[in-house]
């Protein structure tokens, strides 16, 4: 009797499950609403159990299947620990943690047996490699017990990167009856190797991979990842171009690409985005009050609040190209006479001592100055009031400023604006910054001589920690920080998909990317005129170094020019895209690939439409993309966006109709999934 | 009689330290004429020679015998360095400018013919910077003459041992002790050489008319400047970066893209490619994908890989399942996903 395809099991398994590292994690925790509303309780996310995040993730549940339960009883009573329950996430999908350690006397015997199936090596001291290899025969171990114990039911498995890679090889030679998907979200030799300076993409099709890994020492790794990639039934990255990467890095032409899509659901703030920015932006405004106190010399009202965020890579994120234009944007400005002041925010994690003494005084005396300010318009009110009502005494009825502000006011508020002076200029770093004089990063803008000048149109401030709520000086969340923004600039050299232009996108704050990047890429081919939608693109393929450097600087330079109403209206225009972005229409892709892996393990099953039917309904996505919306008619004064939007409010019609009418709830038409809502299953 | 800037290459792996060497000299708009002697070099290289050489002349190398000196030096690889000698035989120049293929001219230097030669001083060149008191064989003034290299031959031919350091260098050194004349440092300048005197050169950069790659960090070997300079450090990190800028740009100036690869393949090494002065991704091709899961074919779901043969690697049983009653499995494994 052949397994049920239809109501199949899934797991998906990654380190990242309830233990936030890096991006993995986001993408796990924004899909689970969509995959739990397919799935229900069929589904199942496996990682590897950290104590310390588990405590605050996940919470213990008994386990309800009985195939399931039969397996891990079996585990158990070897000795393996695990813990079973609930993702305290929206969606709220099952997780089950193994102990990796608890099998940690089997590591040699394990990896023996990786190097004699699949020849692939394992030093010693790579820890990381050891708790990726036992997590491999872990899972495998599960998965080969969970079929001899359920032989009803197809079983799906899907693995996210090299780290959770492992058990690709060993279910396909030890044959283990289940279907297999791997994603890998960027390559390991990609990254090493465009963190040197090696001219990546050019020399794509002539690395000698093998020796390239060896020389990084990487090459047991790189094995892994190859033989996850080969082994898997169905293979996906996350970006057309990452695909092109792992075809020649990686030798196998993955089968598809399944972008990553953000909960849209989480940002939609439907009307109130707008409202957001203003509030969001004014918190913003008050630590620029006190960053640049004794310089706050420029138009609040005129400001633009640019920033770039993500790890640490100086070269892959692209901040020397963000540096580099910032300058010349500064010079462009000052050239143009403008009254705009941009401020841009570098906000990159990097090893610090804790904030610098000037950075916590230039709070502190603002602070100061806004209680004593507080003071005196309280007595100036009193005094006022007093004035008015008995005015027949003094015979005049609207008193002088001097009778209002008594002297001892006026020594008051001369102390505290006496308190803004400084001799230095306001700080670049707000950190004290374990090797100043090494950081690439300051070295950059020492380079290109941008130090918060009064003459300077553009300001920068590097605040090398990531932003948090509780944060003394910035308290703000990254998220509300980015609402506050004007632009988010991330000019990449390396970024396999790009979550960060996408966050911007459905928060409505525009964003400048690069078609280097997964994310620049699938907007290029999305949308025609990506700019009018605040997407703006830097060629950084045919373009030499400083023509990108050039474009990127005019994008800056024009986005400057706009006007606040200009400036609302492609946030409007902007936040419109979030539907492109949501999971709801990304997930469709994963739900293909799945059946592409039960198609390639039951090729039968999906004759003659037998038991395919169900999967071969076809998908509709609204209206196509490629409908001509705005006016494009360039010497119009206005930006030709602005019409269009305009237009658009006017006939209530939206550009991609997207808004998505209740009628229209079954647009996605894939009967088989998404017409739930992400109510967690039962228990 | 003609006057003629000379080079030598007698292993292939110099080609491209020569090409760039023919090509720089020209840029800076020589009216001399560029000859070269050639021996084991590869016909594919001494065509890529013959367009950039007014002369190309084909000798027999001379070969060195103290190999035990060469060891000392530490550069086993110049044994056929005595060659330098046939330089004396080109009789059909009246004066030559020899230059060692691994150099790389930075201002116009046709005025290196109008020095003073004389019987007592037939030889120009610059310091050593290793013995300052003996001069570097890799760039040198003199005029071809047959009693010279008769005596030079006679020297390597009867002598237990010809040079000190069993190169050309301490050959010559000996030959013409005392009777050199001397150029500036700036004619040949030795920046890879592992001491370097960093605040001099600050100050005599601008006055660099010579560049002398010598050791056997050669600028070719990487397009990464940082790995050549790999050896310095602070302030000789950046000049070091600087110098290996200046060989690559005559380099791409010359010879951009397809050839480039040609040239390497010659000389059997592999630079890392660097076009991102055209365009980072500007030789990205990334083919329009459809996703397999969007193009499904009837082949790709009737499988015919249905045979099950048994895995050809033989896997020892482990999991506590595998030790039970086999059950095959009902799915169908692609073969094509069996091997990596």
């Amino acid at each position: 009797m052949t397994r049920d395809v239809t109501n199949h099991l899934l797991f998906e398994v990654a380190t990242e499950v309830a233990n936030r590292v890096g991006g993995i994690y986001s993408v796990l925790k924004s899909k689970a609403p969509i995959t739990v509303a397919e799935y229900k309780e069929r589904y199942t996310l496996i990682g590897p159990l950290n104590y310390d995040s588990a405590a605050v993730e996940v919470e213990e549940l008994q386990v309800q299947d009985p195939h399931i339960k039969a397996t891990l009883d079996s585990m158990a009573s070897r000795g393996i620990r695990y813990i079973y329950g609930r993702w305290l996430i929206e969606g709220a999908p099952r997780v089950l943690l193994f102990d990796v350690h608890s099998a940690q006397h089997h590591l040699d015997e394990w990896k023996t047996d990786l190097w004699t199936i699949a020849g692939i090596p394992a030093p010693s001291a790579d820890f990381e490699t050891n708790d990726a290899i036992l997590l491999g025969y872990l899972v495998a171990w599960f998965l080969g017990e969970l079929v001899h114990h359920d032989k009803q039911r197809a079983v799906i498995a899907h693995f996210h990167e090299w780290l959770a890679g492992v058990a690709l090889p060993l279910c396909r030679k030890r044959r283990i009856d289940v279907t297999t998907v791997f994603t890998t979200h960027a390559t390991l030799l990609g990254r090493y190797l465009c963190a040197g300076s090696v001219d990546f993409y050019n020399n794509l099709a002539n690395f000698d991979v093998d020796a390239e890994a060896g020389k990084r020492g990487i090459y047991h790794r790189y094995c892994i990842e190859r033989a996850a990639a080969h082994s898997a039934d169905v293979f996906t990255t996350v970006s057309l171009i990452t695909a092109y990467e792992s075809e020649h890095l990686l030798k196998r032409k993955p089968d598809g690409v399944l972008p990553n899509g953000l909960n849209v659901v989480k940002f939609q703030a439907v009307h109130e985005f707008q409202n957001l920015h203003a509030v969001k932006k004014e918190k913003i405004n008050e630590f620029i009050k006190g960053h640049f106190y004794g310089h706050y010399d420029f138009d609040l009202d005129n400001t633009l609040y640019f920033f770039i965020a993500g790890r640490y890579e100086y070269r892959n994120k692209g901040v020397d190209f963000f540096i580099e234009s910032l300058a010349r944007l500064n010079y462009k400005l000052k050239e143009a006479g403008s009254k705009i002041t941009v401020v841009a925010f570098i906000i990159m994690p990097a090893a610090t001592n804790s904030y610098t003494v000037e950075t916590l005084k230039g709070q502190a005396v603002i602070k100061a100055l806004e209680n004593t300010v507080r003071e005196v318009q309280n007595s100036i009110g009193h005094r006022l009031l007093e004035h008015c009502s008995r005015y027949q005494q003094h015979g005049k009825e609207v008193p002088d400023l001097d009778d209002l502000i008594s002297p001892a006011d006026r020594v008051l508020l001369k102390r505290r604006i006496f308190a803004l002076k400084r001799d230095g200029l306001p700080p670049i770093v707000t950190h004290n910054m374990k090797d100043d004089a090494n950081d690439p990063i300051l070295n950059q803008i020492r380079r290109v001589g941008l130090f918060n000048n009064s003459n300077d149109r553009v300001k920068i401030i590097f605040h090398p920690e990531f932003l948090n709520a509780n944060n003394p000086i910035l308290p703000l969340d990254y998220d509300e920080f980015v609402r506050g923004c004007h632009l988010g600039v991330f000019p990449s050299y390396y970024e396999p998909w790009g979550y960060t232009p996408a966050e911007c996108t459905v928060m409505g704050v525009p964003s400048i990317t690069t078609n280097l990047s997964g994310f620049g890429g699938y907007m290029e081919d999305l949308i025609e005129n990506s700019s009018d939608y605040g997407i703006y693109i830097v060629d950084r393929r045919m373009k030499s170094v400083d023509e990108s450097i050039d474009q990127l600087t005019h994008q800056m330079f024009e986005f400057t020019k706009k006007t606040r109403r200009q400036r609302i209206n492609q946030r409007n225009r902007t936040e419109r895209l979030s539907d492109l972005l949501d999971w709801k229409r990304m997930g469709l892709e994963y739900v293909k690939a799945r059946n592409l892996a039960l198609r390639r393990a039951y090729p039968n099953l999906f004759e003659n439409g037998a038991q395919g039917s169900d999967f071969d309904s076809k998908i509709k996505i609204s209206r196509p993309l490629s409908v001509p919306g705005s006016p494009r008619d360039r010497n119009n004064i206005m930006t030709p966006g602005d019409l269009g939007s305009l237009q658009d409010a006017a006939l209530g019609d939206d550009y991609f109709h997207l808004q998505g009418d209740e009628e229209d709830e079954g647009r996605y038409g894939y009967p088989l999934t998404l017409r739930g809502d992400s109510v967690p299953a039962k228990d | 009689m003609t006057e003629a800037y000379i080079t030598i290459l007698t292993n292939d792996r110099y080609l491209p330290g020569a090409l760039v060497l023919a090509n720089a000299i020209r840029d800076l708009g020589t009216t001399k004429r560029l000859a070269i002697l050639v021996s084991n070099i590869s016909k594919a290289s001494e065509e890529l020679v013959k367009n950039v050489y007014d002369e190309v002349i084909n000798v027999s190398p001379i070969v060195s015998t103290s190999l035990q000196q060469l060891s000392d030096l530490g550069r086993p690889d110049l044994t056929s360095t005595y060659t330098k000698i046939l330089i004396w035989k080109q009789i059909q120049f009246s004066r030559v400018v020899y230059l060692d293929s691994d150099i790389l001219p930075v201002v116009p230097i046709d005025g290196l013919f109008e020095i003073e030669l004389s019987h007592e001083l037939p030889i120009a060149a610059s310091p050593d910077a290793g013995w300052p008191d003996i001069f570097n064989s890799g760039v040198f003034v003199t005029e071809p003459s047959e009693a010279i290299f008769e005596e030079l031959f006679a020297t390597i031919q009867n002598e237990e041992s010809p040079s000190f350091d069993g190169g050309d260098q301490g050959l010559l050194n000996e030959y013409f002790l005392g009777k050199w004349g001397r150029l500036p440092f700036t004619f040949n300048v030795t920046p890879t050489a592992g001491y370097q005197y960093v605040p001099a050169f600050l100050k005599f950069f601008k006055d660099i008319k010579i560049i002398h790659f010598i050791g056997l960090n050669k600028p070719w070997l990487s397009r990464d400047a940082s790995l050549f300079a790999s050896g310095s450090f602070g302030k000789g990190y950046e000049i070091m970066k600087s110098l290996h800028e200046k060989w690559w740009k005559v380099f791409n100036r010359h010879y951009f893209g397809k050839i480039a690869g040609e040239i390497f393949a010659i000389s059997n090494i592999s630079p890392i490619e660097d076009h991102s002065g055209k365009g980072e991704g500007c030789l990205l091709d990334i083919p329009k994908m459809t996703n397999q899961w969007d193009d499904l074919k009837v082949s790709d779901i009737t499988n015919d890989t249905q045979s099950i043969s048994e895995p050809a690697v033989v896997i020892t049983p482990l999991f506590p399942w595998e030790f039970r009653e086999r059950v095959e499995p009902e799915r169908v494994f692609s073969e094509s996903t069996d091997s990596f």
